[in-house]
Protein backbone atom coordinates (compact mmCIF):
# COMPACT_ATOMS: atom_id res chain seq x y z
CA UNK A 1 0.00 0.00 0.00
CA UNK A 2 2.86 2.40 0.42
CA UNK A 3 4.20 2.14 -2.74
CA UNK A 4 0.41 2.95 -4.55
CA UNK A 5 0.54 5.70 -2.45
CA UNK A 6 4.24 7.07 -2.96
CA UNK A 7 3.28 6.61 -6.57
CA UNK A 8 0.01 8.83 -6.58
CA UNK A 9 2.27 11.21 -4.49
CA UNK A 10 4.83 11.17 -7.63
CA UNK A 11 2.02 11.24 -9.93
CA UNK A 12 0.77 14.27 -8.23
CA UNK A 13 3.82 16.17 -8.28
CA UNK A 14 4.23 15.69 -12.05
CA UNK A 15 0.96 16.83 -12.39
CA UNK A 16 1.60 19.95 -10.33
CA UNK A 17 4.78 20.91 -12.53
CA UNK A 18 2.49 20.53 -15.51
CA UNK A 19 -0.43 22.52 -14.36
CA UNK A 20 2.07 24.99 -13.82
CA UNK A 21 3.60 25.12 -17.44
CA UNK A 22 0.48 24.32 -19.57
CA UNK A 23 -0.96 27.26 -17.88
CA UNK A 24 1.77 29.57 -18.65
CA UNK A 25 1.75 28.90 -21.84
CA UNK A 26 -2.36 28.44 -22.78
CA UNK A 27 -2.13 31.83 -20.93
CA UNK A 28 0.57 33.41 -23.41
CA UNK A 29 -1.31 32.32 -26.36
CA UNK A 30 -4.56 33.31 -25.41
CA UNK A 31 -3.28 37.00 -24.14
CA UNK A 32 -0.35 37.45 -24.70
CA UNK A 33 2.46 40.05 -23.81
CA UNK A 34 5.54 41.27 -26.36
CA UNK A 35 6.27 43.64 -23.84
CA UNK A 36 8.51 43.55 -20.87
CA UNK A 37 6.15 44.23 -18.08
CA UNK A 38 7.15 44.59 -14.28
CA UNK A 39 3.92 43.53 -13.43
CA UNK A 40 3.31 39.55 -12.07
CA UNK A 41 0.57 39.09 -15.07
CA UNK A 42 2.21 40.65 -17.58
CA UNK A 43 5.24 38.76 -16.90
CA UNK A 44 2.99 35.45 -16.80
CA UNK A 45 1.44 36.41 -19.93
CA UNK A 46 4.83 37.42 -21.55
CA UNK A 47 6.48 33.12 -21.47
CA UNK A 48 8.28 32.66 -24.57
CA UNK A 49 5.55 29.48 -24.91
CA UNK A 50 8.04 27.61 -27.59
CA UNK A 51 10.69 27.09 -24.70
CA UNK A 52 7.89 25.40 -22.94
CA UNK A 53 6.92 22.68 -25.57
CA UNK A 54 9.61 19.83 -24.59
CA UNK A 55 9.08 20.14 -20.94
CA UNK A 56 5.08 20.18 -21.44
CA UNK A 57 5.12 16.50 -23.38
CA UNK A 58 7.84 15.16 -21.46
CA UNK A 59 5.58 15.83 -17.97
CA UNK A 60 2.56 15.19 -19.51
CA UNK A 61 3.95 11.46 -20.80
CA UNK A 62 5.15 11.24 -17.10
CA UNK A 63 2.38 12.11 -14.75
CA UNK A 64 0.01 9.83 -17.57
CA UNK A 65 2.43 6.71 -17.45
CA UNK A 66 2.47 7.06 -13.86
CA UNK A 67 -1.61 7.68 -13.93
CA UNK A 68 -1.74 4.65 -16.13
CA UNK A 69 0.36 2.58 -13.37
CA UNK A 70 -2.02 3.50 -10.50
CA UNK A 71 -5.20 2.87 -12.40
CA UNK A 72 -5.54 -0.89 -11.53
CA UNK A 73 -5.36 0.35 -8.05
CA UNK A 74 -7.87 2.78 -8.33
CA UNK A 75 -10.22 0.03 -10.32
CA UNK A 76 -10.07 -2.42 -7.59
CA UNK A 77 -9.88 -0.18 -4.14
CA UNK A 78 -11.56 3.09 -5.22
CA UNK A 79 -13.94 2.61 -7.61
CA UNK A 80 -16.04 -0.28 -6.02
CA UNK A 81 -16.04 2.37 -2.88
CA UNK A 82 -17.24 5.59 -4.97
CA UNK A 83 -20.13 3.19 -6.27
CA UNK A 84 -21.28 1.74 -2.97
CA UNK A 85 -21.35 5.17 -1.52
CA UNK A 86 -23.12 6.13 -4.81
CA UNK A 87 -20.85 8.62 -5.74
CA UNK A 88 -21.92 8.53 -9.63
CA UNK A 89 -20.46 11.82 -10.28
CA UNK A 90 -17.15 11.69 -9.19
CA UNK A 91 -16.65 8.46 -10.78
CA UNK A 92 -18.23 9.24 -14.05
CA UNK A 93 -16.31 12.37 -13.88
CA UNK A 94 -12.74 10.36 -13.37
CA UNK A 95 -13.85 8.40 -16.56
CA UNK A 96 -14.51 11.12 -18.52
CA UNK A 97 -10.74 12.24 -17.03
CA UNK A 98 -9.49 9.01 -18.16
CA UNK A 99 -10.49 9.45 -21.84
CA UNK A 100 -9.58 13.32 -21.77
CA UNK A 101 -6.26 12.39 -20.87
CA UNK A 102 -5.96 9.51 -23.59
CA UNK A 103 -7.10 12.45 -26.35
CA UNK A 104 -4.61 15.06 -24.86
CA UNK A 105 -1.41 12.30 -24.66
CA UNK A 106 -2.29 11.40 -28.31
CA UNK A 107 -2.85 15.15 -29.28
CA UNK A 108 0.80 15.65 -28.24
CA UNK A 109 2.79 15.01 -31.71
CA UNK A 110 0.55 17.35 -33.15
CA UNK A 111 1.11 20.04 -30.35
CA UNK A 112 5.08 19.24 -31.01
CA UNK A 113 4.61 20.06 -34.82
CA UNK A 114 2.33 23.29 -34.64
CA UNK A 115 4.82 24.73 -32.33
CA UNK A 116 8.20 23.61 -34.12
CA UNK A 117 6.58 24.02 -37.49
CA UNK A 118 4.88 27.63 -36.72
CA UNK A 119 3.20 29.47 -39.77
CA UNK A 120 0.79 31.76 -39.81
CA UNK A 121 -2.22 29.73 -41.27
CA UNK A 122 -1.73 27.54 -37.95
CA UNK A 123 -1.59 30.01 -35.56
CA UNK A 124 -5.09 29.37 -34.46
CA UNK A 125 -4.82 25.19 -34.52
CA UNK A 126 -1.99 25.53 -32.63
CA UNK A 127 -3.42 27.77 -30.02
CA UNK A 128 -6.73 25.26 -29.59
CA UNK A 129 -4.64 22.43 -29.07
CA UNK A 130 -2.59 24.26 -26.56
CA UNK A 131 -5.95 25.24 -25.05
CA UNK A 132 -7.61 21.88 -25.31
CA UNK A 133 -4.25 20.56 -23.30
CA UNK A 134 -4.36 23.00 -20.38
CA UNK A 135 -8.12 22.34 -20.28
CA UNK A 136 -7.35 18.79 -20.19
CA UNK A 137 -4.52 18.97 -17.68
CA UNK A 138 -7.03 21.18 -15.04
CA UNK A 139 -10.00 18.79 -15.50
CA UNK A 140 -7.69 15.65 -15.05
CA UNK A 141 -6.18 17.74 -12.00
CA UNK A 142 -9.61 18.82 -10.25
CA UNK A 143 -11.39 14.92 -10.41
CA UNK A 144 -8.06 13.39 -9.64
CA UNK A 145 -7.69 15.85 -6.26
CA UNK A 146 -11.35 15.47 -5.53
CA UNK A 147 -11.10 11.54 -5.72
CA UNK A 148 -7.70 11.70 -3.52
CA UNK A 149 -9.66 13.81 -0.95
CA UNK A 150 -12.57 10.62 -1.10
CA UNK A 151 -11.00 7.98 -1.18
CA UNK A 152 -6.78 8.45 -1.51
CA UNK A 153 -3.27 9.31 0.28
CA UNK A 154 -2.87 7.15 3.72
CA UNK A 155 -6.76 4.92 3.19
CA UNK B 1 8.85 14.71 -47.31
CA UNK B 2 9.22 15.10 -43.37
CA UNK B 3 7.43 12.56 -41.14
CA UNK B 4 6.77 14.86 -38.58
CA UNK B 5 3.42 16.36 -41.56
CA UNK B 6 1.87 13.23 -40.19
CA UNK B 7 1.73 13.73 -37.02
CA UNK B 8 -1.70 16.05 -37.18
CA UNK B 9 -2.95 13.14 -39.08
CA UNK B 10 -1.79 10.56 -36.38
CA UNK B 11 -3.61 12.50 -33.66
CA UNK B 12 -6.74 13.19 -35.40
CA UNK B 13 -7.05 9.86 -36.38
CA UNK B 14 -6.59 8.18 -33.11
CA UNK B 15 -9.28 10.68 -31.97
CA UNK B 16 -11.44 9.22 -34.75
CA UNK B 17 -10.65 6.03 -33.76
CA UNK B 18 -11.21 6.21 -30.27
CA UNK B 19 -15.01 6.98 -30.09
CA UNK B 20 -16.20 3.72 -32.00
CA UNK B 21 -13.00 1.39 -30.27
CA UNK B 22 -14.82 2.65 -26.81
CA UNK B 23 -18.72 2.63 -27.70
CA UNK B 24 -17.99 -1.27 -29.28
CA UNK B 25 -15.44 -2.03 -27.23
CA UNK B 26 -12.41 -2.97 -29.76
CA UNK B 27 -9.55 -4.53 -27.52
CA UNK B 28 -7.48 -6.81 -28.43
CA UNK B 29 -6.70 -8.22 -24.69
CA UNK B 30 -8.06 -7.34 -21.54
CA UNK B 31 -6.25 -7.27 -17.86
CA UNK B 32 -8.01 -8.38 -14.44
CA UNK B 33 -6.24 -6.04 -11.84
CA UNK B 34 -7.87 -8.59 -9.38
CA UNK B 35 -6.21 -11.41 -10.58
CA UNK B 36 -3.62 -10.22 -12.25
CA UNK B 37 -4.19 -11.81 -15.32
CA UNK B 38 -3.95 -10.68 -19.17
CA UNK B 39 -6.57 -12.00 -21.65
CA UNK B 40 -7.35 -11.58 -25.24
CA UNK B 41 -10.17 -10.53 -26.32
CA UNK B 42 -12.98 -8.69 -23.84
CA UNK B 43 -13.35 -11.17 -21.38
CA UNK B 44 -14.61 -10.33 -18.34
CA UNK B 45 -13.91 -12.62 -15.33
CA UNK B 46 -13.39 -12.26 -11.12
CA UNK B 47 -13.67 -8.44 -10.41
CA UNK B 48 -13.33 -5.29 -12.49
CA UNK B 49 -11.56 -6.08 -16.15
CA UNK B 50 -9.81 -2.92 -17.77
CA UNK B 51 -10.29 -2.79 -21.48
CA UNK B 52 -8.49 0.39 -21.85
CA UNK B 53 -4.86 -0.51 -21.83
CA UNK B 54 -6.07 -2.68 -25.17
CA UNK B 55 -8.33 0.19 -26.28
CA UNK B 56 -4.84 2.53 -26.76
CA UNK B 57 -3.43 -0.41 -29.06
CA UNK B 58 -6.08 -0.28 -31.04
CA UNK B 59 -6.40 3.01 -31.67
CA UNK B 60 -2.44 3.53 -32.18
CA UNK B 61 -2.53 0.93 -34.36
CA UNK B 62 -5.14 2.61 -36.40
CA UNK B 63 -4.02 6.09 -36.50
CA UNK B 64 -0.34 4.72 -37.38
CA UNK B 65 -2.20 2.91 -40.79
CA UNK B 66 -3.74 6.32 -40.68
CA UNK B 67 -0.61 8.46 -40.53
CA UNK B 68 0.99 5.53 -43.52
CA UNK B 69 -2.03 5.92 -45.85
CA UNK B 70 -1.84 9.98 -45.31
CA UNK B 71 2.16 9.30 -46.30
CA UNK B 72 0.66 8.43 -49.67
CA UNK B 73 -1.47 11.73 -50.49
CA UNK B 74 0.75 14.34 -52.29
CA UNK B 75 1.76 17.46 -49.99
CA UNK B 76 -0.51 19.99 -52.27
CA UNK B 77 -3.68 18.09 -51.66
CA UNK B 78 -2.62 17.60 -47.87
CA UNK B 79 -2.22 21.15 -47.10
CA UNK B 80 -6.06 21.74 -48.70
CA UNK B 81 -7.39 19.40 -45.62
CA UNK B 82 -8.24 22.46 -42.67
CA UNK B 83 -5.39 21.85 -40.27
CA UNK B 84 -8.41 22.56 -37.51
CA UNK B 85 -9.81 19.29 -37.64
CA UNK B 86 -6.64 18.20 -34.99
CA UNK B 87 -8.31 19.92 -32.17
CA UNK B 88 -12.44 19.89 -33.95
CA UNK B 89 -12.14 15.56 -33.90
CA UNK B 90 -10.55 15.57 -30.22
CA UNK B 91 -13.06 17.85 -28.97
CA UNK B 92 -16.15 16.45 -30.93
CA UNK B 93 -15.06 12.84 -29.60
CA UNK B 94 -15.48 14.21 -26.06
CA UNK B 95 -18.82 15.77 -26.89
CA UNK B 96 -19.79 11.86 -27.85
CA UNK B 97 -17.98 10.89 -24.51
CA UNK B 98 -20.08 12.81 -22.11
CA UNK B 99 -23.02 12.10 -24.09
CA UNK B 100 -22.37 8.04 -22.64
CA UNK B 101 -21.27 9.12 -19.62
CA UNK B 102 -24.33 10.80 -18.90
CA UNK B 103 -26.05 8.11 -16.59
CA UNK B 104 -23.30 9.06 -14.16
CA UNK B 105 -24.91 12.55 -14.06
CA UNK B 106 -28.62 11.98 -14.49
CA UNK B 107 -28.26 9.17 -11.54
Amino acid sequence: MILWSVLLLVHMLFAVALIGAITHQAVSVCWPNSGRSKSFVGAFRGVNGMTYVNAIIVLFLITAVLGAIIYPNYRINVRPVLHSFRFYKPEGSFEFKEHAVTLGAALLPAYWYFWRYPVDGNRGTRNAVTIFLALTVWWAFLVGHVINNIRGFGS
Amino acid sequence: MKIARLFPVFSAAFAAIYAPALYYNWTPFTYQPATMEWNWGAVTKQGPPMFWYGLLVTCFVGACAAAALAALVPERVARRVWPGLTWLVPVAVLVFIAYILRPYYTH
